[in-house]
């Protein structure tokens, strides 16, 4: 079964969009990979205001956010998404490059769907990203 | 007046030299201060010092040189006491009269003299008091009382120590905590760039000069290894700040537990365990669990050149005070010359091609030992096997 919404990533740093990116392409997922650059872009995009007005008004099958990210950080995009109910649906990936756990615990009180510690080895990097593009994208059903 | 002043019956409070009668206004100053620290009113101070200023200027009338001792009679401890150490012989008599010719008051009084020294005594305090037990516990008050408010004073000194350095401790702690933070998230995200970079480069270039892909090789395991110098670096510091929970530990379940994880089932290795019955200890379980997993792992790795490891692991009790424990093996060992290299951060005896590391193990080692006030040390000779061991105090 598939969901045709697009797969929104928030990611601010070039090198890691460029590499999630690479990942992604290789799965050859039906849905759109929509990118945003930090957590006011994610904001507009959600609530397709800004930049997003004219786009089609489909909730994401899943939003893959940077913790760090500028102006607005993913644990605050995490807040809004999690408190808004037309919003509160789309599963969340929270993205980091530290295994320091202080953040973990509050992602989850905020009701994140998954946590993912971006590994510094490529091929674990690599599955990594393909294994949430495939469950979230492809085999996860979310409520109409 | 009494005669009774003796130098053994002396609280020495301090020791004025004066060679010259123009340093008379620095020794003038100089018990002025005594006598405030003496918890002496101003008023007072300046009275006693005056008086003793007098006394100076009569000696150096005759004298240009003499040193004075202020303190307590230990027996009649109601006297301020001024010894005055004279250079020459004075006789006796003639001095006294003019003591008392020149301090004709009821307030002080020659106590006498022994060798060229002169007492002068100022009688303490209140002058309403004329009862001399009444004096003394006046005296006593107020030397408890000074005690007591020094006391205070110190304690609140102290106190005030203590929570500058927490604050100061507390400060650095969180400025580790952002510092740890930030390696952890800005160092490793350019070298999973790097990596990430090089494997894509890899899989991408095709060529057939091998060189190319040695060279791509090379730029990842560097990488990979940075990344683990990272982690390692990253791990100590959250043990240096890690507060130690102790609790009752059995090492005799510990051991078999960490030995379970560091050997896979389907391992070629042939590894000899001995195993003593070990003590019941308290301690931080998940740190002193970290201790043997790094000494029996480096055993296990160092080890592994010998066609059969062995490695024992025991302990004993040094002196009712310490549990000792050791890991044995009868590996690579080490030269016992650098054996003070062991346990420093980084610093390790032998090459990573021979045997892998970051050298950080034992740095740990070494710190969480040091935190449950125990002491780390090993022997060792090359070739012949290496033991590590570590003591922790029994209570």
């Amino acid at each position: 079964m598939n969901n045709f919404g697009p797969l929104l990533i928030a990611e601010d740093n070039d090198m890691d969009l460029e590499l999630a990116l690479e990942a992604l392409k290789s799965l050859n997922l039906a849905n759109e990979i929509a990118v945003v650059r930090d957590g006011v872009e994610a904001l507009d995009f959600l609530y397709c205001r800004g930049e997003y007005k004219d786009r089609e008004p489909l909730n994401p099958v899943v939003a893959l956010l940077d913790i760090k990210m500028p102006k607005v950080t993913g644990i605050e995009v995490l807040e809004t998404i999690k408190k808004d109910k037309d919003l509160q649906n789309i599963p969340i990936v929270m993205l980091t490059s530290s295994s320091e756990d202080i953040d973990v615990r509050k992602c989850y009180d905020l009701g994140a769907n998954a946590f993912v510690v971006k590994p510094v080895d490529f091929d674990q990097f690599n599955s990594a990203v393909k294994e949430i593009g495939l469950f979230w994208g492809v085999s996860n059903k979310t409520p109409n | 007046m009494s005669k009774n002043g003796n130098i053994d019956n002396f609280i020495n409070l301090g020791k004025i030299q004066v060679k010259k009668a123009k340093y008379i206004l620095n020794v003038q100053k100089k018990v002025f201060s005594l006598l405030q620290d003496l918890s002496y009113s101003k008023f007072r101070a300046t009275h006693i010092t005056s008086l003793f200023l007098s006394v100076c200027k009569h000696f150096f009338a005759k004298e240009n040189m003499l040193s004075i001792q202020i303190g307590f009679n230990k027996r009649e401890c109601y006297y301020l006491e001024f010894i005055f150490f004279l250079r020459d012989e004075i006789q006796e008599l003639s001095l006294l009269d003019n003591i008392e010719k020149v301090f004709c008051l009821k307030e002080y009084s020659v106590n006498g003299h022994q060798g060229n020294g002169i007492t002068l005594g100022v009688k303490y305090e209140n002058e309403n008091l004329l009862k001399d037990d009444l004096l003394i516990l006046s005296l006593r008050e107020k030397i408890e009382t000074k005690t007591h408010d020094e006391l205070l004073d110190q304690l609140k000194e102290t106190n005030k120590k203590m929570e500058i350095s927490l604050q100061k401790e507390e400060e650095v702690n969180s400025e580790l905590e952002a510092f740890s933070y930030s390696v952890s998230h800005d160092l490793r995200a350019p070298l999973r760039h790097m990596i990430g970079f090089a494997e894509l480069l890899k899989k991408h270039v095709v060529s057939d000069d091998e060189k190319i892909s040695r060279f791509i090789d090379n730029i990842l395991l560097s990488s990979k290894r940075m990344g683990s110098l990272i982690d390692d670096l990253l791990h100590f510091s959250r043990t240096g700040r890690a507060t130690i929970s102790p609790r009752q530990i059995d090492v005799n379940e510990l051991i078999p537990k960490i030995i379970k994880e560091l050997t896979p089932p389907n391992s070629s290795r042939k590894i000899d365990w001995v195993i003593n019955k070990l003590p019941v200890i308290t301690a931080d379980y998940a740190l002193i669990g970290l201790v043997f997993q790094n000494l029996i792992s480096n055993a296990i790795k160092y080890s592994g050149k010998k066609e059969t490891s062995e490695i024992e692991i025991g302990s004993y009790t040094e002196n009712n005070e310490h549990h000792v424990f050791f890991v044995k093996d009868n590996g690579a060992g080490f030269n016992m010359e650098y054996s003070d290299k062991l346990f420093g951060v980084f610093s390790r005896l032998h090459r990573s091609d021979e045997f892998e590391g970051t050298g950080i193990g034992l740095a740990n080692v070494k710190r969480i030992v040091h935190k449950h006030n125990g002491d780390v040390w090993a022997k060792g000779k090359e070739n012949q096997g290496a033991t590590f061991y570590f003591k922790l105090p029994i209570n």
